[in-house]
């Protein structure tokens, strides 16, 4: 159990989030045509200008303006960490473990799909530098057994090495998703409850038990709308954190029947309560959008209201992932010609 | 300190002639021209044409912003072409060259940044070796030059069972700069793999031969080539705008001065589509030679008669001031300019403005920085606020010497006040608070008797007896004010008892009852009928405004303090800043009184200016001053606003 202060990295923290996009940046952004014109606005105007430093604006290919957005935003979360020597902390490997997850569960996609060669183009190197396991080697990866060969020292090995392919050769994507993430979620727990102590481990609980409950309130509704699941199939799918949703409104909102039934309960929980409020009435189209609103307005507020360095960092990381996902997503909307208009409503701005 | 008198002046002449009148107008630089009054019947009516100047100036406006001329007004005398067709052709036989030229210029810094851009890519690429045409021309291989970021090129060792060849010439940090050979049947799987990769690809031009370091000197010897080409092409430009600058000046000046002609034909009435009706003022002394103007012209009519002869007519205030008193117009007119029939209250501000700032600001040598620095504003910048510097900083050098103070320095004065025959200097600001305060009062007082006294010769001019002898700033207001001060005096100072029974009621409560039933007063003695309201309005307002007139020469009087308030500011800022300068020791203390001046003549001139401006308008200029007047504008001057516009 570590009882710390670390004053510095919550004001670097607040300060950084200081910089961030604003509404007027969003704007302006939404009024560029092109990539290079969004890669210019990024260069002269925000904070990203210093990681775009050296890039030609003019002639800069999308994928690596999306990459650098997303290196940045992790080599901020490296950056905060070194600061006052928070990456001695266990827990702040969580973000690499995330990676990590997220990478394998993207190679698995590969194998089913027979394109490996490729998966190489997708890897990070720099997630590779601060990864448990070779990650470049999974460029080599041909087949789930070569996956589970690179894998074999690190805790994912157990967890997937049972999965069996089915007729047609596939993996269960879903399934070993549900596994890894479980394992997350499970380790970011333990890791809280072992390297804090006090308020520290009750805000962070607090608050990644929020966002992983607001995730487990949308995958449920992905479930119901998709494939009209029932409480027993969602229960396998939800992330094991305690729900802020009444007991009573809970099983109201699993047994519902359809996702508009399910969408009418919810608006009578406290998280719909306060979207109606904060943001829009909730509706089949927008409940991805409004979910995350509020999973980022949690995280704002905490971020706001917290003044220990765990609960800076790791909300901050959230906002910051949130702010290069808006970027992205009015990079995309220019490059496939979707009307601003359209852009803007999926824009998360808090 | 006065209003110029002027004639009020009829033209009519038939339409034909119309623009001759309007430029005599124009020429004789003091006509004021009437807006239209077109109500008198159907057979009046007013001229409504598009401007056809405007275009033109619009276009020639714009040119010059182009070019960079700044327009100059010229005498246009010499040119003969008047109407806007033959201007326009004169116009665009200069400009049509200058602007053949801009646009080649234009072409080349746009070929120029082109080749620029391509410098840069050549010079990552320098170490290529084999000349590009020849490596465009490849038929079964294809090339694609460009960059690829340094993290995707360590993963090119993945690919290394696909046919191409990645050699790569520089490292910039973020990027392998070089280029990649692929079979040209299998392009288009390569080309996906190095977009995945991130791999930027540049199209060189077809003006790119030789080998890397031969297109590299072959492309920096165009630049230069046609950096050169630029230069001289607008070093013609540049002679042909100076060949042509006055001419476009003239033309410009002209259009200008057509135009405005052309808008006052909105200014004039039309009657039976035939003749036409100006009217307009001119000053009295300039009458005989205005109508003189129209002599040659045989089919003009103009008529003229003084202003005083006409109650109906309602002419514009055309100020006439000393050389010492005229830039003190401005803050009247920020206030609003006196009525024709009014008073100018212009050399009364000039004096007592002079006056306030002087006493506030007493320092003979800021008071000579400030009137220099008023003197170049007005001077060099034709700024008139600097006139007024210039005047102020003189009244501040006197006071300043008066109080002996020369950049803070308070016995700097003392061997010329000794020579003068005094044993020190005549006025210690620091040790006479008191008499500096009284003093201020006693200048309010002398101030608003000054502006009530003014207001009551008005009053009587304009006939208006219930403000000259029942106002609260007429007669029964002036005696209520002195008698109560009077009384104050006495009491307080003199040690008499004037408040005697008989000098309360003649001189306190019979001036307060005059001022309690001024209005009906006023009706009674003007014959006019007397306005009905209720007894209890009637007494109410009344009687809570003679209260608000006592009220109001208590608050007035002794906000003139602020005057004594300031000059002992003044003396204590400056001692502060040569205390400072003594703590700054013997190196230190020159740059520390100097900035310490520059910082009192900035903050304290500032608000000295505002506070003498304020005690101006509200304690003297709301007496009597109405400011509802308008200006009288010659039509020239009329032209030459309308085109700023």
């Amino acid at each position: 159990m570590i009882n710390y202060s670390y004053n510095a990295t919550v004001a670097k923290a607040r300060t950084f989030y200081g910089k961030r996009l604003k509404e007027d940046d969003y704007r302006e952004l939404l009024k560029k045509t092109t990539i290079p014109e969004i890669a210019e606005y990024l260069k002269r105007n925000t904070h990203f200008s210093d990681c775009l430093s050296n890039i030609d604006t003019a002639s800069v290919h999308r994928g690596y303006l999306e990459d650098i957005l997303n290196r940045e935003t992790f080599n901020e979360y490296v950056r905060l960490c070194n600061f006052q020597k928070l990456n001695e902390i266990s827990f702040f490997n969580y973000r690499y473990i995330n990676s990590e997850i997220n990478v394998i569960l993207r190679c698995i996609i590969y194998i089913n799909a027979g394109t490996t060669e490729k998966f190489i183009d997708t890897i990070s190197p720099y997630l590779a530098k601060h990864s448990s396991f070779d990650m470049m080697k999974l460029g080599e990866v041909r087949t789930y057994n070569d996956l589970l060969d690179i894998l074999q020292k690190t805790p994912y090995y157990e967890i997937i090495k049972d999965q069996k392919p089915d007729d047609n050769g596939n993996y269960n994507c879903t399934e070993i998703d549900i596994l890894l993430k479980t394992y997350y979620v499970n380790w970011v727990k333990d890791a809280i409850k072992r390297d804090f102590s006090g308020s520290v481990q009750k805000d962070m609980l607090e608050i990644t038990g929020i966002l992983y409950d607001l995730s487990n309130v949308y995958n449920a509704f992905r479930y119901k709308a998709f494939s009209g699941a029932d409480y027993e199939e969602i229960s396998h799918i939800l992330f094991p954190v305690p729900s802020n949703i009444t007991k009573y409104r809970f099983y109201e909102l699993m047994n519902t029947n359809t996702a508009e039934e399910y969408i009418d309960v919810l608006k009578n929980t406290g998280y719909g309560r306060r979207i109606t409020v904060e943001n829009s009435d909730i509706s089949r189209a927008s409940i991805n959008h409004d979910i995350e609103f509020l999973r980022n307005r949690f995280a704002k507020n905490y971020l706001r209201k917290s003044t220990n360095a765990a609960v800076s960092i790791y909300t901050i990381l959230f906002l910051l992932t949130t702010e290069v996902k808006n970027i992205i997503t009015i990079i995309e909307g220019i490059r496939y010609g979707v009307p601003v208009q359209s852009i803007e409503e999926m824009l998360v701005i808090v | 300190m006065a209003i110029e008198k002027l004639e009020a002046v009829d033209i009519t002449c038939y339409i034909e002639d119309l623009n001759e009148v309007l430029k005599k107008c124009c020429q004789s630089g003091c006509f004021h021209i009437e807006p239209p009054d077109n109500s008198k019947g159907e057979k009046f009516r007013l001229l409504n044409e598009e401007n056809p100047y405007e275009s033109l100036i619009t276009e020639l406006s714009s040119f010059f912003s182009k070019v960079g001329i700044k327009y100059e007004e010229k005498n246009f005398s010499s040119l003969k072409e008047e109407s806007a067709s033959e201007l326009s052709v004169l116009t665009d036989e200069i400009k049509s060259d200058i602007l053949k030229n801009i646009e080649h210029t234009e072409e080349l810094s746009e070929d120029i940044k082109h080749r620029r851009q391509v410098a840069m890519y050549l010079s990552h690429l320098e170490g290529i070796d084999e000349d590009y045409q020849k490596l465009f021309s490849c038929k079964n291989v294809s090339v694609r030059f460009g960059k690829l970021p340094i993290e995707s090129y360590e993963k090119l060792s993945y690919h290394k069972d696909k046919p191409f060849i990645f050699n790569t010439y520089d490292n910039d940090g973020e990027y392998y700069w070089g280029m990649y050979f692929v079979p040209s049947s299998i392009k288009d799987d390569i080309d996906d793999i190095f977009s995945e990769l991130y791999f930027e690809r540049i199209r060189l031009p077809d003006f790119v031969e030789g080998t890397g370091k031969d297109a590299k000197i072959n492309n920096e010897k165009a630049i230069f080539s046609e950096r050169e080409e630029l230069k001289n092409l607008k070093k013609q430009i540049d002679e042909s705008i100076d060949k042509n600058k006055e001419k476009l000046n003239m033309i410009y000046s002209k259009l200008v001065y057509l135009s405005g002609i052309f808008e006052l034909r909105r200014e004039v009435v039309l009657y039976d589509d035939k003749y036409i009706l100006i009217k307009g003022y001119v000053p009295s002394k300039k009458s005989e030679e205005f109508i003189s103007l129209f002599k040659e012209l045989d089919t003009v009519t103009v008529l003229s008669r003084p202003c005083e002869r006409d109650n109906r007519l309602n002419p514009p205030t055309k100020l006439k001031n000393n050389i010492f008193a005229e830039p003190f117009s401005m803050f009247v007119e920020m206030y609003g300019l006196p009525s024709h029939h009014g008073f100018d209250p212009t050399m009364l501000v000039a004096i007592t403005y002079t006056l306030l700032f002087g006493l506030m600001f007493a320092d003979l040598g800021q008071g000579i920085i400030i009137s220099i620095a008023g003197a170049f504003l007005w001077h060099v910048k034709k700024n008139k606020l600097g006139a007024i510097l210039e005047r102020v900083g003189i009244s501040s050098a006197v006071f300043g010497f008066l109080f002996g103070s020369v950049f803070g320095f308070e016995h700097l004065l003392d061997p010329v006040f000794r020579n003068m025959g005094f044993e020190e200097k005549p006025f210690e600001v620091m040790d006479n608070i008191n008499t500096i305060l009284y003093g201020a009062i006693a200048l309010g007082v002398v101030f608003i008797v000054i502006t009530i006294i003014i207001n009551i010769c008005i009053g009587f001019k304009q006939k208006d007896y219930e403000r000259a002898l029942f106002s609260n700033n007429g007669i029964a207001g002036l005696v209520f004010f002195i008698a109560i001060l009077g009384g104050l005096v006495g009491n307080l100072i003199l040690g008499m008892n004037l408040l005697t029974p008989v000098y309360v009621v003649f001189l306190i409560v019979i001036p307060a009852l005059l001022m309690f039933f001024r209005e009906i007063l006023g009706c009674l003695i003007m014959k006019k009928p007397i306005e009905k309201v209720g007894v209890g309005d009637f007494i109410a307002s009344n009687f809570f405004e003679v209260f608000e007139f006592g009220l109001g020469f208590a608050t007035n009087t002794l906000s003139f303090v602020r005057v004594g308030g300031f000059i002992l500011s003044h003396a204590g800022m400056m001692s502060v800043v040569m205390l400072l300068a003594e703590m700054a020791g013997k190196s230190g203390s020159i740059l520390v009184i100097i900035i310490g001046n520059i910082f009192v003549i900035g903050m304290e001139g500032l608000i000295v200016g505002i506070q003498s401006l304020r005690l101006e308008f509200y304690e003297v200029f709301s007496r009597f001053y109405d400011g509802d007047g308008r200006a009288f504008e010659p039509v020239n001057m009329k032209i030459k606003n309308i085109n700023s516009k």
